[in-house]
């Protein structure tokens, strides 16, 4: 499989989706990750890598870009619903 | 090494060689325009500002336009004025009579309205015109160079692709001895920690985190519960979630070089490497700000495919993807999106930096084959 998902840092705990991943498509491109879209990821968006718990940071560049707004499970989409900014 | 360029009484190096007709004041923006229509190859500058204004915002627009006309990249320039207005032809011109190039002046009310100032304005452009076809390029060095960076229309691949791609050329220029500036205060918002790390000094750290501060509570002050979005539906529809996500993708544009300087507006760096410059996010004010500064090339990155150009300086349009590569392709000069199909970084950036040179030495970026001349600059308090 060609890759579908770029992570920028490797203490980043999203990747970039390169185009549409589909609910139960493996996420490809990231080595040594076992892991399936749990829904549908848009392309350019965001795909957990690991279970993320309420509050918890969100890491992408290697740098906290926000906390889950609710618990957050590997292979979701984090986006504007799930994550928000500072702490707030 | 190096390029090839128009080396200025100041010593400074141009990548062009424009002939500039400005407006002191926008009621004469149509003299300014009829002198373009006469003498395509002069670069018309027009702006809605120079009268009822404030002080500070007189005082931006005056050293903008100053700086504008000090760019390397112009060879002369006419300033038209109207007569009654705040920001006089002449006072602007005694600015930019420092840099040793020509400026000449031409004010509507004293020459007796518009047809005749431009009558005379054509005469005085043509000359110059002529004046700066006769000018040859000479041996430039990279330490020369000030490269403007800028993203706009950004997608979450801006900083995934095109972004670390111009940070990758930024560390070169900065290796080489020339001068990067990071402007874009606004999508600093976040990311600022990152940068104050890498200040040369804990006093630049300090300015860093003020001037970013200062513009978060700005920003929250203004959008209030909205502040976290202050990124277009664009932004948001493309895969950003926030502020800060956008802002880390946005500095990486800077490279990894320490921070020497924190500018104002429109102000030139008076140390080489990267400098921070204090600009609104809004590409064109940003554009504006930088190029009065002195930097003759822009790298401007977009994911969601911005035109925009300046009239003075050329610009790179650097797509983060394939798709709007080839969906945009008059508009666009490089392709980030091979990154994502296995071309590798070292083997990008050695390309746009071979681009960099080439358009150095003249030839035209996209934005300007399309005339996609976009200039505005930054005011900020109410007009009266």
């Amino acid at each position: 499989m060609s890759r579908n998902a770029l992570r920028i840092h490797e203490s980043d705990n999203v990747a970039v989706a390169i185009r549409e991943i589909a609910a139960g498509e493996r996420i490809c491109g990231i080595e040594g990750l076992d892991l399936r879209a749990v829904e549908t990821i848009p392309r350019n968006h965001k795909v957990a890598l690991a279970e993320v718990a309420l509050n918890g940071p969100v890491r992408k560049y290697g740098e906290v870009i926000g906390f889950a707004a609710k618990p957050i499970r590997p292979g979701q989409w984090v986006h504007t619903h799930n994550l928000k900014g500072e702490g707030g | 090494m190096g390029f090839l360029g128009y080396r200025r009484p100041d010593g400074r190096c141009g990548v062009r060689n424009h002939v500039v007709v400005m407006s002191s004041v926008s009621c004469v923006n149509g003299v300014v325009n009829a002198v373009a229509r006469a003498l395509p190859e002069v670069k018309p500058v027009t702006h809605p500002e120079g009268c009822g204004r404030g002080l500070a915002d007189v005082e931006i627009t005056q050293r903008t336009l100053a700086g504008l006309c000090r760019n390397p990249n112009v060879s002369s320039v006419l300033i038209v004025g109207l007569g009654c207005e705040f920001l006089k032809a002449g006072s602007l011109a005694d600015l930019v009579r420092g840099s040793g190039k020509p400026v000449e002046t031409l004010v509507v009310q004293e020459q007796g309205g518009s047809r005749k100032t431009t009558a005379k304005a054509v005469e005085i452009a043509a000359a110059m015109l002529d004046a700066a076809r006769s000018q040859v390029r000479e041996p430039c060095g990279w330490e020369d160079l000030v490269l403007g960076l800028e993203c706009g229309g950004s997608d979450a691949l801006s900083g995934v692709t095109a972004n670390p791609l111009v940070g990758a050329a930024a560390d070169w220029l900065v290796g080489q001895g020339g001068t990067v500036i990071l402007s874009e205060t606004t999508e600093m918002i976040g990311a600022e920690h990152v940068l104050a790390r890498r200040a040369s000094s804990p006093a630049i750290a300090d300015e860093i985190l003020r001037l970013v501060q200062a513009q978060r509570k700005f920003v929250k002050e203004s959008l209030g519960p909205l502040a976290d979005l202050v990124i277009s539906p664009g932004n948001i529809e493309g895969g950003l979630s926030n502020i800060m996500e956008k802002s880390l993708g946005c500095i990486i544009k800077g490279g990894t070089s320490p921070v020497m300087e924190v500018l104002p507006y429109g102000v030139a760096p008076t140390r080489k490497g990267l400098v921070i410059m204090d600009t609104p996010g809004s590409d064109i004010f940003s554009l504006t700000g930088m190029a009065a500064a002195g930097a003759q090339i822009m790298l401007f990155t977009t994911g969601r495919g911005s035109p925009a150009g300046f009239p003075l300086a050329p610009v790179i349009k650097i797509a983060s993807n394939s798709d709007l590569y080839q969906r945009m392709e008059d508009d666009m000069d490089v392709d980030a999106g091979r990154l994502l199909e296995g071309v590798s970084m070292a083997d990008a950036a050695r390309e746009l930096v071979e681009l960099i040179g080439r358009v150095a030495e003249g030839e035209p970026t996209k934005a300007e084959a399309n005339l996609q001349d976009c200039l505005s600059i930054h005011t900020v308090g109410a007009a009266f």
